[in-house]
């Protein structure tokens, strides 16, 4: 390197900020990124201020949790640099933990249930906290529960919803309720038919018109059991797709949740195939997606057409990217240059079905291939985490800024780990 | 017959330019069209700088030229060469500016005065790749940045488990 011919005038500090931001803009690394806020006061300004703009933070990672040798945190892998960051969460030690919505983690005490007090989301990030009522039933095991929320937790209109995988039930609570609430079920609808049963379980029938069997309703499940595949929140109301093939929205209406399942016709594979096959409710470009998943890794998209009443094939998903997690599938348009993200391509992560580990790749819609992807070895049960859609997708009241402070406190707690 | 502009710089040295060379920048364009151009054009930018942006305009007009006149025949392995003409002349320019870079700074900012996007996006390109893989100290010892942060924040950053920023 050429010596330097004479001390620097000029301190890059008061370099004017449009200049600055410009620069961090070309920065193609969140580890760069992080270093520039780590320089100095005004270049610190100038990334609080702009990050939105800065692409490489704006992917999503690949999270998992870690327990060994009493240190709990969470590994992030940025497929985009490549790179793979280990975050210690000293909150977590003792404490069960799932992946809940976009960059929440759900964490309760008790090794095996649940424990009544001390349930809390908890932001990956920032390391905000949400009180959550104590668990509605004690019954399940611990990993299994899930909360998603309508909007980001931080919103005092968000709404939580609370489901166990195993026994597939759902509870709804709102900021401040001291306990959850159960949801009643609108039971008129033309094809399908919802009874009580005893134990406080509800069946669904199907309502299936034939020649031989003139209006016989065919039970098909119980609505507890729905909650098994999957959930989102979608353009302000719950969906929840069933074991039974059967979508539910969930709406709230004067002091009490409804559920009321759709009139839309299961997919033609659903009755024989369900136990083979993973559902993903996904919302893309405004419209309520369905992705399906077999144990060999084969995929089909749906879109949801309520006056037709159908789940309609989708060829392509044009230049969106499809993210899939249960009950966190997202989907985004990647950068269309030096990208890590291709467009028309579903990312999938391992996953149990059917007993059965199913991988990780990256499917191409257009020529039906899987492709590898390259996440991390040591990344079992892996979940996507896309902090750039916190805040985004949805409605907040909170500017965007507010959630791309997310990322902020994020970047800097990076750099802690780095200058160590 | 080209049209001839005299640009003074801001330690009043005058640079004689061609006017489709110094139409590149939008603002002496704009000077030009509201005949705030007779005579000499004072520019607030020293003649070190100066110079290095007309070295810019002047590379980039003639490549616009050298395009408008060629016919297709040959084009391609032309085109291919003229690639690498650009490509070792852009790594001078900014091997120039790695060693000196208060006149890289300077530039930066002429840049965005002058309203030249194409030199302002190769420029910040420059420094981003600079700062590519470096620690923070490094970045200040690289562009002589003081280390601001108050020793408070700098243990807030620093902390174990602390958080720079709560929400």
């Amino acid at each position: 390197m050429a010596p330097q011919p004479q001390r620097q005038r000029f301190c890059w500090s008061n370099l004017p900020i449009e200049l600055l931001s410009i620069i961090f803009q070309k920065l193609t690394d969140c580890e760069d990124i992080s270093h520039c806020a780590a320089a100095c006061l005004s270049w610190q300004l100038v990334i609080e201020t702009d990050y939105h703009l800065f692409k490489p933070i704006l992917y999503p990672f690949v999270a998992r949790l870690f327990n060994h040798n009493n240190q709990t945190g969470l590994f992030l892998y940025n497929p985009q640099a490549r790179k793979l960051h280990k975050i210690s969460l000293p909150e977590l030690n003792g404490r069960y933990s799932s992946c809940s919505s976009n960059g929440w983690l759900l964490t309760y005490s008790g090794k095996y249930k649940p424990e009544p007090e001390n349930m809390h989301l908890i932001n990956l990030f920032t390391r905000s906290k949400i009180k959550l009522p104590p668990p509605p039933k004690a019954s399940d095991r611990s990993e299994d529960c899930r909360v998603i929320t309508s909007t980001s937790p931080l919103n005092p209109s968000c709404i939580f919803l609370f489901s166990t995988s195993r026994c597939g039930e759902m509870f709804i609570c709102k900021h401040g309720d001291a306990s959850w609430m159960t949801m009643q079920v609108v039971p008129d609808n033309p094809k399908v038919l919802v009874v009580p049963a005893p134990y406080g379980y509800l069946l669904c029938y199907r309502i299936i018109h034939s020649r031989k069997t003139d209006k016989q309703p065919v039970p098909i499940h119980d609505f507890q059991r729905c909650a098994d595949k999957d959930t989102i929140f979608y353009k302000g109301d719950f969906y929840c797709i069933g074991r039974c093939g059967i979508i539910f929205r969930i709406t709230y209406a004067v002091d009490s949740y409804t559920a009321e399942a759709l009139p839309i016709e299961p997919l033609p594979t659903w009755s024989r195939h369900s136990y083979k096959i993973q559902y993903y409710l996904v919302e893309l470009n405004g419209y309520l997606l369905l992705t399906s998943r077999s144990m060999y890794n084969e995929f089909n998209v749906y879109k949801l057409d309520l006056q037709k009443g159908k789940w309609i094939a989708m060829e392509s998903i044009g230049n969106h990217v499809i993210l899939l997690g249960r009950h966190s599938s997202t989907s985004f348009v990647p950068c269309k240059k030096k990208g890590y993200f291709k467009p028309n391509r579903i990312y999938f992560l391992d996953e149990v079905i059917q007993g059965r580990s199913s991988g990780t790749g990256v499917y191409n819609i257009i020529s039906k291939s899987t492709e590898p992807l390259y996440t991390y070895s040591a990344l079992s049960n892996p979940h996507f985490v896309n902090p750039s859609i916190e805040g985004m997708s949805h409605q907040s009241p909170f500017s965007h800024k507010k959630s791309y402070y997310v990322h902020l406190n994020w970047l800097v707690r990076f750099k802690i780990k780095l200058d160590q | 017959m080209a049209i001839m502009y005299a640009l003074k710089s801001s330690d009043n040295e005058i640079f004689e330019v061609e006017q489709k060379v110094i139409e590149q920048s939008e603002t002496i364009k704009k000077m030009i069209e509201d005949g705030a151009a007779t005579g000499e054009i004072p520019l607030q930018v020293s003649s070190k700088t100066l110079a290095k942006v007309l070295e810019w305009c002047k590379q980039r007009q003639h490549k616009t030229v050298e395009n408008e006149n060629d016919d297709n025949k040959g084009k391609r392995k032309k085109e291919r060469d003229e690639d690498d003409d650009i490509k070792e002349w852009e790594n001078k320019f900014s091997d120039e500016l790695k060693a000196d870079k208060d006149v890289l700074f300077d530039l930066l900012l002429a840049s965005n005065y002058l309203d030249l996007p194409a030199l302002l996006s190769f420029l910040c390109q420059l420094v981003a790749d600079m700062v590519a893989g470096k620690m923070p100290e490094e970045i200040r010892r690289m562009f002589n940045i003081e280390n601001d942060f108050t020793p408070e924040e700098e243990k807030a950053i620093t902390a174990e488990h602390g958080w720079a920023f709560q929400p």
